[in-house]
Order: structure tokens, then C-alpha cells, then sequence
């Protein structure tokens, strides 16, 4: 059974503050302090693990997914700009490393896990809503990775345009205009189960 | 209920149809299924143990300073050891002149002598 709970965002602190917090605790972890990389850790891993979910769709690939991506940012620390902030560059890490395990693993491997019941549109019968499942799992494939990240976490998570900026480096804008195209992409292949929508 | 226009300085309503749809085709986060203490002692783990700085590490971070520092005390000894060798050359051949010449030894040992240290007596050690 799958639940959503709502993630601890780091994108809810004070910008500022989050980002001293981080260059202060990096600066520990380059000092040799192993409990300041427990603290990012525990600071990143619910926002690094919903991206990873949303990039691999299977939870236990998207826990090997964060664990990866930790190893590796605490391997290239020397290479992270402490005068930036760290989410978004573990968050690309995430992202880069995620699409080449997806890329990389079976169709079969990769199906996400789906809560089949609970969440169905209450419109459509159970043979129509397989055969939406099919059709909008093949057209979330035609989105680019960062569109269907972006879709996803804004309409399935319920994510703000700020938020998932923060968590991508992008602007709020920009990530309005990937969720437009991603809409109108998902949508243009669903017509048949949207007609009537506005 | 679906808002699939978008403004670029407003947050768009949730497309609440499309958001169901992907629900059921790919499901929700489970963040509850996660064991987050399991995996952070997971990665706590795997982290490499840390291994104390090497001496040539301290050496590689001063080395943009240090050579030419290096340089520097490099010329200025030999600078020093140049100038040191010309006055004892030069002391020596006084001091062959003097004796040559039929000056007293130890008058002109003693100016040998403070050729080198400027301020040494010889004599001063002698027993009266």
C-alpha cells in the first residue's frame, strides 16, 4: 500500500538560512566531521527520495537511488560551490544518476508500484482505467525526464511551482511552462478520456 | 478543475483529472513505506572511513607559496655566501701582501681576523 506523506522540504526554511546551514555543515564534512553528513543526510533524504521515486517508480530502486547519490555527493564535495545551495545540486545528482538507472533497467523492473484502488478517477470503469493506465504510462515516456518529474510532482504530489524549483534549480516560470507542456502532451494523448473537460 | 493554461506569475490550479490518472497509473510517493533511520545508517555506513591528511597533502597546499619564497631565500643565501667569498679572498690576499711585505704576523692576523667578523680580537685571547 502506498501513502503519501507530506515531505519535510528543506524549501520551507529561510533560503538564506538554509544555505548557511548547509556551507557550514559542508565545511565540517570537508574538515573530516562524519555527523555533519548525517545531518545532510537527514536534512535531504525525504526530498531526495521523492525525486528518486518519481525518476525510477519503484521504491526500493529509489532508495538505492538516494543512498548512491549520498555516496557520490559525499565522494565530489570537493567539487560542490559552497556558495550555492546544496539541494539542488544533490537534487541533480539524483536526477542525472536516476535517469541513467532508468534508462539503464527493464521495462518490467522499472513499473512503478501502483496503488490500484484507492485513488482511481471515479469516472472510469475498470477496463477503461487500464487501458488509461497504459496509454499514460506510454505517453509519460514521450516527456522529457525533467517534464515528468515536474507533472508529477506538481499533480500527483501536489508540489508548488516554488517548491520544485528549489528542488531543481529552476525558475517558478520555467517550471510552470515544463508543467504546461507536459499537460498539454498527456492530455493530447488522453483525449478520448477527456472529452467534455474544458 | 483542470487549468492546463499557465501564467508565468501564477501558481496554476491542479489539474485535478490528469492528477488522478497518473495516481492510478503510477501511484503516490510512499513515503511511508520508507524506513528513513535504516537508510540513513544505511549511507552512514558506506561512507569511507576518513583517512587523516597525508603529509604531502599540507605540502601540495603550500606550494603555490612556497616556491617562490623558496626562490627568494634561495638568492638571497647565495647572495650572501657571494659577498662572504669575495671578503675572504680578499682578506687572504691582504694578509699574503702584508706578511710578504714584511709586516708583523700577528698584526696581520688580527686584521685578517676582523675582516671575517668585523669585530673579533685575537690578541685579546692571547695571555698577556
Amino acid at each position: 500500500m502506498t501513502e503519501t506523506t507530506p515531505p519535510d522540504y528543506s524549501a520551507a526554511d529561510d533560503r538564506s538560512t538554509a544555505r548557511e546551514r548547509d556551507a557550514q555543515l559542508v565545511a565540517r564534512v570537508r574538515a573530516g566531521d562524519h555527523s555533519a553528513f548525517d545531518a545532510i543526510v537527514n536534512q535531504y533524504m525525504r526530498q531526495a527520495f521523492q525525486l528518486a521515486y518519481r525518476v525510477v517508480g519503484h521504491r526500493e530502486d529509489a532508495e538505492d537511488l538516494v543512498q548512491e547519490s549520498f555516496l557520490a555527493a559525499y565522494s565530489y564535495l570537493d567539487s560542490y560551490d559552497a556558495t550555492r545551495p546544496f539541494g539542488p545540486w544533490l537534487m541533480r545528482i539524483v536526477m542525472n544518476r536516476g535517469a541513467n538507472l532508468r534508462r539503464s533497467r527493464s521495462r518490467r523492473e522499472t513499473e512503478p508500484e501502483v496503488d490500484a484502488v484507492s485513488s482511481a478517477p471515479s469516472a472510469l470503469d475498470e477496463s477503461e482505467r487500464a487501458e488509461a493506465r497504459v496509454m499514460l504510462n506510454r505517453a509519460l515516456e514521450t516527456l522529457s525526464e525533467r517534464q515528468r518529474t515536474i507533472v508529477t510532482l506538481f499533480d500527483v504530489d501536489g508540489m508548488t511551482s516554488t517548491e520544485i524549483g528549489d528542488m531543481l534549480e529552476l525558475s517558478p516560470g520555467t517550471v510552470r511552462w515544463h508543467l504546461h507542456e507536459a499537460r498539454r502532451t498527456l492530455r493530447g494523448a488522453l483525449s478520448r478520456f477527456f472529452k467534455g473537460d474544458a | 478543475m483542470t487549468d492546463i493554461s499557465d501564467s508565468n506569475d501564477s501558481e496554476p490550479a491542479r489539474d485535478v483529472r490528469l492528477g488522478a490518472m497518473m495516481r492510478d497509473a503510477i501511484g503516490g510517493t510512499p513515503h511511508a513505506d520508507v524506513d528513513w533511520a535504516a537508510l540513513a545508517k544505511r549511507i552512514g555506513d558506506r561512507l569511507p572511513p576518513q583517512v587523516a591528511a597525508q603529509w604531502w597533502t599540507y605540502a601540495a597546499r603550500w606550494e603555490r607559496r612556497m616556491i617562490p619564497l623558496a626562490l627568494a631565500a634561495g638568492i638571497a643565501g647565495a647572495a650572501v655566501l657571494w659577498g662572504t667569498a669575495g671578503t675572504a679572498n680578499a682578506s687572504t690576499e691582504d694578509l699574503l701582501v702584508q706578511v710578504a711585505s714584511g709586516a708583523p704576523v700577528a698584526d696581520a692576523a688580527q686584521q685578517f681576523s676582523r675582516a671575517f667578523t668585523d669585530t673579533s680580537d685575537f690578541s685579546a685571547d692571547q695571555p698577556e
